[in-house]
């Protein structure tokens, strides 16, 4: 028997996907970037608690668990690379769901600027990321000047971005 | 077509990824850990972007085209532009169903379509959107719904033969009338008086009965003439067939309902009665309802139906009836649920005026299927009432018809008592 009223989009997507794929993206991040398990089932739960409540930001929650698991771990080129992908997949989809209210249908193609913006800035930081392990790696990064100039670069960064963000009103 | 032209604003995201990538930054720097600084990357690698694009305007246009449905089905073309990433749109369908969909801004179509479960007035689509931009950090204010009207008329039905006033009108129906006049039946043999056409002396009668020579005899035919016809429609409730569904607004379960049998009898009493030659006039029982003057043939007829297939339930405030103005000797038909007491009582006043007056009841086959015990006794009263009405009805010389599949069959019967 068919439905009273139908509405046909194209190719589309549930709401669950969205926040199906964010437990995912916790889950793999608490499991290959956080050594110890109490610190995983922290992300995990926080994940879990993103999904649910996503205007409790708990997501943000399993990133800084991801950074203390790092932190123990220490540094790895490969681990590294996963935490900018998993970090990156983290904001978007957070700031996806959002905007996504329960019960939605998202149509595949209303996704396509937020893929494109993805992968172009992914094609940017993956390499630089490899770069700066690699240098660390060969102890160029540990130099003091680097240090200074990483700080620099980082305030200058903060200002940009405020200021913009000011500029640009809301 | 809504259109929503407005500057956007930053969500909470961005300033998180502002100071997260701040924050990973500092820590990684102050641990000397470029893979935690690293993390921070990606996140103001987005700020940027995002802020590049900014808060900009975003103009959501929504339109509408009509679409050809299936059968028993309407269909309505949404197409969504604009300037934003994407456009989250809320649909009402029908006023039964809610949908919320995230689109593409830019060529979007969608197509929604609704099963049509009654005649009437029905608010096809109902439509707002609201746009947002990078991966919805940006958003803007949602636009003013558009809607999208449709008018469904309702299932025809024939009838042979409709009741007709006493004192007939109008020299152009196909109704035997009293008067003397062209194409009607055989009236009398007069004798020639001046004014009578030669033609219509019957030269047969004359020999046979002329008493004196040069005394002619004319054969005297009736008129034909038109009924004035008046369609009084009680729009005050919609009561579904199905007795639950009273009062919950329900009418995707609450089965034919009082205005689809409603809208059904106005139009076919309309097409048999200008079928018939005669003039049809329409008015809604309310306050500020439709009126349509008298008139006939096959444009009027074209007017009526679209007037009755855009007649919908009155407001809350509906208690109150207009009594309009209608022809002297008229047929009245009312169309009501007559659980209330005044369009009876108009109908009454009608008839006490001289007008012949038929009430047709509406309500349709109830189902009191999911009805508690005190519901069922509750309704028992108010039908107990309601006969009463009709008893009153009857015995003011009303006819009362009860509108169903074999209505014709009832017409054609009241049609043939005189009153």
């Amino acid at each position: 028997m068919r439905a009273n009223d139908v509405v046909e989009t194209g190719a589309a997507v549930s709401w669950l996907v969205l926040r199906a794929a964010l437990v995912v993206v916790v889950l793999v991040g608490a499991f290959s970037l956080t050594p110890l398990i109490g610190w995983s089932i922290a992300a995990s739960a926080l994940g879990v608690l993103a999904v649910i409540l996503p205007q409790s930001f708990a997501a943000w929650g399993s990133v800084a668990c991801f950074v203390i698991g790092m932190l123990i771990a220490g540094p790895d080129p490969g681990r590294t690379m996963i935490a900018v992908l998993v970090v990156h997949l983290v904001h978007v989809l957070t700031t996806l769901i959002l905007v996504v209210p329960v019960g939605a249908r998202i149509v595949l193609r209303a996704l396509r600027p937020t893929a494109l913006r993805f992968l172009a800035v992914q094609a940017a930081a993956q390499p630089l990321t490899f770069l700066v392990m690699l240098g660390s790696a060969r102890g160029i990064v540990d130099a003091p000047w680097a240090v200074v100039a990483g700080a620099g670069a980082l305030v200058a960064l903060a200002v940009v971005l405020i200021a913009s963000s000011k500029g640009d009103g809301s | 077509m809504t259109t929503a032209s407005v500057r956007g604003r930053w969500g909470p995201t961005l300033v998180i990824a502002i100071g997260a990538a701040v924050v990973l930054g500092a820590a990684g720097l102050l641990a000397s850990r470029p893979d935690i600084a690293a993390m921070g990357l990606p996140l103001a690698m987005w700020s940027a972007l995002v802020l590049t694009r900014g808060s900009r305007r975003a103009d959501v246009a929504v339109t509408f085209t009509t679409r050809p449905g299936g059968a028993g089905e309407i269909g309505t073309s949404i197409e969504v532009s604009g300037e934003s990433d994407a456009v989250e749109l809320t649909l009402v369908q029908a006023q039964r169903r809610t949908r919320r969909l995230i689109v593409p801004a830019s060529g979007a179509t969608i197509v929604a379509r609704s099963r049509v479960l009654h005649s009437g007035p029905v608010l096809a689509v109902q439509a707002a959107a609201r746009g947002f931009s990078a991966d919805g950090a940006a958003l803007f204010p949602a636009s003013e719904p558009a809607v999208a009207m449709r008018s469904i008329a309702p299932p025809r039905q024939r009838l042979d033969r409709v009741p007709v006033p006493r004192s007939l009108t109008g020299l152009h129906g196909t109704h035997e009338g009293r008067r003397l006049g062209r194409g009607g039946d055989f009236r009398d043999i007069h004798p020639f008086a001046p004014g009578d056409e030669l033609r219509r002396v019957d030269w047969r009668a004359t020999a046979r009965l002329a008493r004196r020579p040069g005394e002619l005899l004319v054969r005297r035919t009736t008129t034909l003439s038109e009924a004035s016809v008046v369609i009084a429609m009680d729009t005050a409730e919609d009561l579904g067939a199905v007795v639950a569904s009273w009062g919950t607004g329900d009418f995707e379960r609450s089965g034919v309902t009082s205005l689809d049998r409603a809208r059904q009898a106005a139009g076919a009493i309309a097409a048999a009665a200008i079928g018939a030659g005669d003039r049809v006039a329409l008015h809604v029982l309310v306050y500020g309802g439709r009126s349509l003057r008298s008139g006939g043939g096959a444009r009027h007829l074209a007017r009526l139906e679209t007037t009755i297939a855009a007649i919908g339930q009155a407001g809350e405030d509906a208690r109150f009836r207009r009594t309009p103005q209608v022809a002297h000797g008229s047929v009245i038909y009312v169309l009501s649920t007559f659980f209330e007491g005044a369009a009876a009582q108009t109908a009454m006043m009608w008839r006490a005026g001289g007008h012949r007056v038929v009430a047709v009841d509406v309500l349709p086959d109830l189902d009191l299927t999911r009805l508690t015990k005190t519901q069922r006794i509750a309704l028992r009263v108010v039908l107990a009432e309601r006969e009463n009405v009709f008893d009153d009805l009857r015995g003011a010389g009303v006819d009362v018809i009860v509108w169903s599949d074999d209505a014709a069959a009832d017409m054609q019967a009241a049609a043939r008592i005189g009153r």
